[in-house]
């Protein structure tokens, strides 16, 4: 095979590439090689055998599992797609006033970590302690709540508002760089609208429509924050949460290798959606419907819907992100947990934040302000790499990059987090002591943030003439000058917001930090899931509040480079 | 200053490895404008590519100056960045987040080639106006015309004062007026800094006006190295003869050393030694070489006439002669009209006869 | 028998306490200097023992100004007793410092953690600043010095005093199964109480196996002994069992409707340790503090903090509630290290296991 090369020579860039998909590599293979390992792993007593693979199939208890994330990642897709699709249509292709609202709506959404939202719904709609319920309960002389968020469906309902704005992003895109003409040409042709929309929109979009549905499909199967905030005091287990209760179990011996042997289940469940994902991306891409810029779409005029439209994307906002955050903020007020009632309201008062374990905070904060800023520069070092060599080489060595840069976005992120300890508790060991620091983490955000950053910046690469950098080498400026002077100076908007991105999702992300977080790397969503998970709801609601108070600047100021780095694009 | 020997190209591509360069000598001496003229795909942009270090060849190698600059088998490699020369692209190329002057200077202040900072603006000012875009120097790239980014691009290439200037196809985005200002500014440019250029285009009027040599290629092979002249006059072969300039074609056989046997009867040309009587050849003559007059004709050919196009500076007839159909380039003011008798005529040193392929 | 013999033993304990003069030894004033040195105090255990986040700073700070030290906390959250204990064991294995300098566990712990050599060996009657109380019915230093008992709790059924009254409120470990519980009450991931009832000499593998697979079809899910919030909003109404009298006290002293009712089939008196782990960063800090929850001082501050001390001191207030259930009659153990040590602790965990299956699984 030939390497890819500039000029004949190996590029600088190959090791920078490779190093993420190296790490993607050892990851899932110290999961294989752990899933065949029984007694205490990196000791004599260890000894290779199937019998994990034997227990964690004969256990009926891991059906039940796959049937409970099957529906909930099935409803997942399901409510989410039914608000995204929806809104995203209406912001794109209709008169509907305020648009730049809904996009604040539905980005800044994307960016509330999915735990708070879950921590406020189990408030809501808990059979038990949902306030829903209750009422209900009170109103109609009930004997048990009606509504049960604590079920596969439930909790569904509940990351599918996190994930509406996943899908009104991933088809945004679609209604907007969709080809007006064909519509039009359908309606010419003599078709009525409601045919146009059945017979030529509606398959044209289908590629964009999977794509999304198997992405967050993808995301839901792999979930942990809702599906650990709900499910595990209800005994409702998914993948990720089994996952979790196996990996760190009331007992004083994990077993990693059952870690391990579900965690290769699920890779080759990852494997598989992501030859189908592929798949799909190359039927859509053989439509050609996303051919770019150029269409300014006919604006459907939605007339006196306008407020029909707008109540359905107000009643989203307010059901997953107003209501969930205000109970999380009044439970910060209260001395205790209990449902809004006007005697808890006469006891709210400032204790909790006089209590604040600040040294705690602050650890956290300087943790995942340390992630957000290291992850999106090596996430941008190691896309650009990616990146240039795919799109400025020639050499097929160039599909093995594209491939291993786009994998971790279909290999639940949670399994390299697995991955990552594995490697650094049994296999670096002290050696190299990554066990406990926020680098270990880092890596795993790098791997999983990789895929987005590499497709943004191979669009923006292919949209820089690569005549532009050739012209820097014949003007006598090697490839490092050249880099500098030419070609990040004409990537910085794609650059800028890839990092903004990037380092809002390393804030909100929770999973991989639970599964790596010791004291010492601790971030503060993991500091928020520690006190949720062992006990101390009031303080887990005080350092949410804090954490949306820290950042809500942050998230202003990503809404204003992002809105401006739009306009560059346009 | 540029020897080019046995160089060789070959390209993956979804159908196979493909030979974009088939191993050419080509030889361009200090201060001469040699032309790469050919279709698209025929390996001229790949061959200025490789001079330029842009692509390594697979085989052959490249001197630049004397100085052995790349050899695929004895791994000798200058990277384009440490070889004497300049290049002008196709798409400009000009960077568009830096100013007109900052375009030019970068070179100078970043380059291998640097120079000391106190001579930058003075180098950088003469480049300029050698294009003719002094005091345009702080405007941003993107605000200007096509031509002027194309200077912008000139002077950014020859304001190092390389040995070598590279042009790939630099005129093909400008609109004709603007093409054939720009051509003879070229010329002019290249001639006052004294470079040896290297130039790579498709159009032949650009290749036979600006040329010292034209160097004619098609599928990674030099079909002809000669002065425009002659490659105008002399086309080697029926390729040739099509790409440059316009023809005529008409099947015919050898009669003998001076006679072809075609649609028009016996034609009285020189014919080959290489084309024995019997064997079939195709004749070609250009348009200005057929005479063409109003009225019966009287010991020439007769024609009809079918159509013309008017062209300002002369007028393209088609003329229906016998089974043949003829394109006529007449100049002056005469004018025909559709189905009017014409006379034409065929002189024998007009015709090139090509052997069949 | 022996259950009768242990609380006359309790009886005599609790009633002849002995007390002595606290006095710093030169080993401990060693111990003093060495955690003024090390400056810091890194605690990584489930929130709310020992009086959360709040109750430790006050504790450290206290012992600051008896001892001279100027230790920092530097406190995290961490997961329950068992899995911190697996962490640590698994940080030793690996080669790295431990996540805590100090482990905090009961009997069952603590004796994992010596059998797996994670914790440090110390000759902790030598050290404490308190003596030993004359006639104590147990031993307050584990076996091998690898840990220092601080607090004893009564072990029973925590419930919403708002939601569970009168006559609901059980007496019985049978009430619990009233058709108007079902999927209202929660138990332990960890399965506490129930395996260690299911001792020979209590009330028997067969007879817990049974009762757990019935309690794990009645409820309705599975919440750690501390997330005592989890009652107080109402999401259950009562935990069987809990892991001590002190989590439904500091609840009810916040004004939350949450209270503790024990029953009369059995009793348990879960008492807690400290043990130094060998990979501990701070070991001398650690010990300090360990020392310090056994003085009169710090024996108050629990109190005060975490509703918790040790039975075997005069003045704690854990004495009482012990009385009563001795008064009660019924079966009780007090459980030490030593008691689990002879137990067959591993038998004791293999029960353990299949006990949190059942729980996880839903008896099914």
């Amino acid at each position: 095979m030939h390497l890819p090369r500039l000029n004949g020579r190996v590029s600088p860039l190959l090791p920078v590439a490779l190093a993420p998909m190296g790490l993607v590599a050892v990851f899932i293979l110290v999961i294989v090689w752990v899933s065949v390992q029984t007694g205490t792993l990196g000791t004599v007593h260890s000894a290779y055998t199937l019998e994990n693979y034997r227990d964690v199939l004969g256990d009926s208890e891991i059906y039940d599992v796959i049937w409970n994330t099957l529906w909930f990642a099935c409803s997942t897709v399901f409510f989410a797609l039914i608000i995204g699709l929806p809104i995203a249509w209406l912001t794109e292709r209709t008169t509907i006033p305020g648009k730049p609202a809904i996009y604040v709506i539905m980005t800044l959404g994307l960016l509330i970590p999915g735990i708070f939202v879950a921590m406020g719904w189990t408030f809501i709609a808990h059979p038990r302690i949902g306030f829903i319920n209750r009422w209900l309960v009170d109103l109609l002389a009930l004997d048990d709540g009606p509504v049960n968020i604590a079920t596969p469906v439930g909790m569904g309902f509940v990351q599918g508002l996190n994930l509406a704005p996943l899908a009104f992003i991933l088809t945004t895109q679609m209604f907007r760089a969709m080809n007006p003409m064909l519509e039009e040409a359908a309606r010419t042709a003599g078709m009525s609208a409601a045919a146009t929309l059945r017979r030529v929109t509606v398959p044209l979009a289908m590629p964009a429509i999977l794509a999304a549905v198997i992405y967050v499909f993808i995301v839901g199967i792999a979930t942990f924050d809702v599906p650990a905030v709900i499910g595990l005091g209800n005994r409702v287990y998914l993948f990720s949460t089994y996952l979790f209760t196996i990996t760190f179990p009331e007992d004083m011996e994990p077993r990693y290798g059952i870690t391990g042997a579900v965690g290769v289940l699920m890779i080759v469940v990852a494997l598989g959606l992501t030859a189908l994902y592929g798949r799909v991306l190359q039927r859509g891409n053989r439509y050609q419907v996303i051919t770019g810029k150029g269409y300014r779409p006919k604006l459907l005029d939605l007339g006196g819907w306008n407020w029909a439209a707008w109540a359905m994307i107000g009643l989203y906002a307010v059901l997953s992100k107003l209501i969930p955050i205000a109970l999380v903020g009044f439970i910060a007020f209260a001395p205790y947990v209990a449902p809004p009632s006007l005697e808890m309201w006469e006891q709210l008062s400032l204790n909790n934040f006089h209590n604040v374990n600040w040294e705690l905070v602050w650890r956290g904060m300087k943790h995942t302000l340390i992630l957000m800023f290291v992850v999106p520069l090596l996430v941008l070092v190691c896309a650009f790499a990616i990146s240039w060599l795919v799109v400025r080489t020639r050499s097929r060595g160039r599909y093995a990059l594209e491939f291993g840069a786009f994998l971790p976005h279909t290999v639940p992120e949670l399994l390299f987090a697995i991955g990552a300890l594995l490697v650094a508790l049994f296999v670096l060991k002290d050696y190299v002591p990554l066990y406990g620091t926020v680098w270990l983490i880092a890596l795993v955000y790098v791997v999983t943030r990789l895929p987005f950053a590499t497709r943004a910046l191979n669009g923006a690469l292919l949209q820089i003439h690569k005549e532009l950098e050739e012209a820097a080498y014949v003007s006598g400026l090697t490839m490092l000058r050249a880099s500098r002077r030419v070609l990040l100076p004409l990537l910085r908007p794609t650059l800028m917001s890839v990092w903004i991105w990037t380092a809002l999702l390393v804030y909100r992300e929770v999973t991989v930090a639970v599964f790596l977080a010791t004291e010492s790397n601790i971030t503060l969503t993991a500091v928020v899931w520690s006190y949720w998970a062992a006990a101390g709801m009031t303080e887990a609601s005080v350092v949410t509040t804090l954490m949306i108070l820290f950042f809500s600047p942050l998230l202003l100021l990503f809404w204003i480079f992002g809105r401006r780095s739009a306009l560059a694009e346009q | 200053m540029i020897s080019i020997r046995k160089l060789e190209k070959i390209f993956d591509s979804a159908r196979g490895p493909v030979r974009a360069v088939g191993g050419i000598d080509l030889e361009v001496a200090q201060g001469e404008f040699m032309v790469l003229l050919g279709p698209s795909g025929c390996g001229k942009t790949t061959t200025l590519r490789c001079v330029a270090g842009l692509e390594r060849p697979d085989g052959g190698s490249i001197e630049i100056d004397g100085e052995l600059v790349d050899s695929a088998g004895g791994g000798a490699y200058v990277p384009p960045e440490r070889r004497d020369i300049g290049m002008v692209f196709q798409s400009y190329a000009v960077w568009p987040h830096l100013n007109v002057f900052q375009n030019v200077v970068l070179p100078l202040t970043e380059g291998q080639r640097r120079i000391p900072r106190s001579e930058v603006r003075d180098r950088a000012l003469e480049a300029l106006r050698l294009v003719r875009l002094d005091g345009l120097e702080e405007r941003p790239v993107t605000d200007l015309s096509g031509g002027q980014q194309q200077r912008v691009a000139l002077a950014r290439a020859v304001v190092t004062r390389p040995k070598v200037l590279l042009m790939d196809e630099p005129l093909s985005n400008l609109d004709a007026r603007l093409r054939d200002q720009m051509r003879d500014e070229l010329r002019r440019i290249a001639e006052s800094v004294n470079v040896t250029s290297l130039y790579v285009t498709h159009d032949q009027a650009e290749a036979l006006s600006l040329g010292d040599r034209v160097c004619v290629m098609n599928e990674g092979e030099i079909l002809q190295l000669d002065t425009p002249k002659q490659v105008y006059a002399e086309p080697p072969n029926l390729f040739v003869a099509r790409f440059v300039g316009e023809m005529n074609f008409l099947p015919g056989k050898v009669v003998d050393a001076g006679r072809v046997e075609s649609g028009l009867g016996a034609i009285e040309c020189a014919v080959p030694p290489a084309c024995a009587p019997g064997t079939a050849v195709t004749l070609g003559i250009r348009p200005e070489h057929i005479g063409i007059a109003a009225g019966e004709p009287a010991g020439s050919v007769r024609g009809q006439v079918l159509r013309q196009t008017y062209l300002g500076d002369a007028l393209h007839c088609q003329v229906q002669v016998g089974e043949v159909e003829l394109t006529v380039k007449a100049v002056g003011d005469a004018e025909y009209a559709r189905g009017d008798t014409v006379a034409v005529s065929l002189p024998a040193k007009g015709w090139h006869v090509f052997p069949e392929t | 028998m022996f259950s009768r013999v242990l609380v006359t033993l309790a009886v005599l304990g609790l009633a002849l306490p002995a007390f002595a003069e606290e006095k710093i030894s030169p080993a401990l004033q060693k111990v003093i200097e060495a955690a003024k040195k090390e400056g810091e105090l890194k605690i990584q255990w489930t929130p709310g023992r020992l009086g959360g986040d709040v109750g430790l700073r006050k504790m450290v700070a206290a012992l600051n100004k008896r001892y001279g030290t100027d230790l920092k906390v530097r406190y995290t959250p961490g997961p329950s007793f068992p899995r911190m204990t697996a962490k640590l064991l698994q940080e030793q294995a690996a080669g790295q410092p431990a996540s805590s300098d100090i482990h905090l566990g009961t009997s069952n712990h603590i004796s994992q953690g010596t059998a797996k050599g994670m914790l440090t060996l110390l000759d902790w009657e030598g050290l404490l600043e308190r003596p030993n109380p004359k006639g104590a019915n147990i031993n307050r230093t584990a076996p091998k010095g690898a840990a220092v008992a601080i607090a004893s709790r009564v072990v029973g059924i925590s419930y919403n005093s708002r939601l569970v009254k009168g006559d609901d409120v059980p007496k019985s470990m049978e009430d619990v199964f009233k058709p108007k519980f079902k999927g209202k009450i929660a138990s332990t991931p960890y399965a506490t109480g129930l395996y260690q009832f299911a001792a020979d000499d209590m009330l028997g593998r067969e007879r817990m196996t049974d009762y757990t697979k019935r309690l794990a079809a009645h409820i309705g899910g599975l919440m750690l002994c501390n997330a005592q919030e989890r009652i107080a909003s109402g999401e259950f109404l009562m935990l069987v069992f809990d892991c001590g009298h002190d989590d439904a006290l500091r609840m009810t002293r916040k004004g939350a409707p949450v209270k503790q009712a024990t029953i009369k089939e059995i009793s348990r008196i879960n008492v807690m340790y400290l043990g130094v782990p060998k990979h501990a960063q701070r070991p001398n800090a650690a010990i300090l503090f360990a020392n310090f929850m056994n003085t009169a001082e710090g024996q108050k501050l629990q109190w005060d903090l975490g509703g918790h001390d040790l039975h075997i001191y005069p003045e704690a207030n854990t004495r009482k509630p012990v009385l009563d259930i001795v008064k009660g009659g019924g079966l009780l153990f007090i459980d030490t290290v030593e008691r689990n040590n002879t137990h067959d602790p591993k038998a004791l965990r293999k029960i353990q296991a299949e006990f949190r299956k059942i729980l996880k699984k839903g008896g099914k």
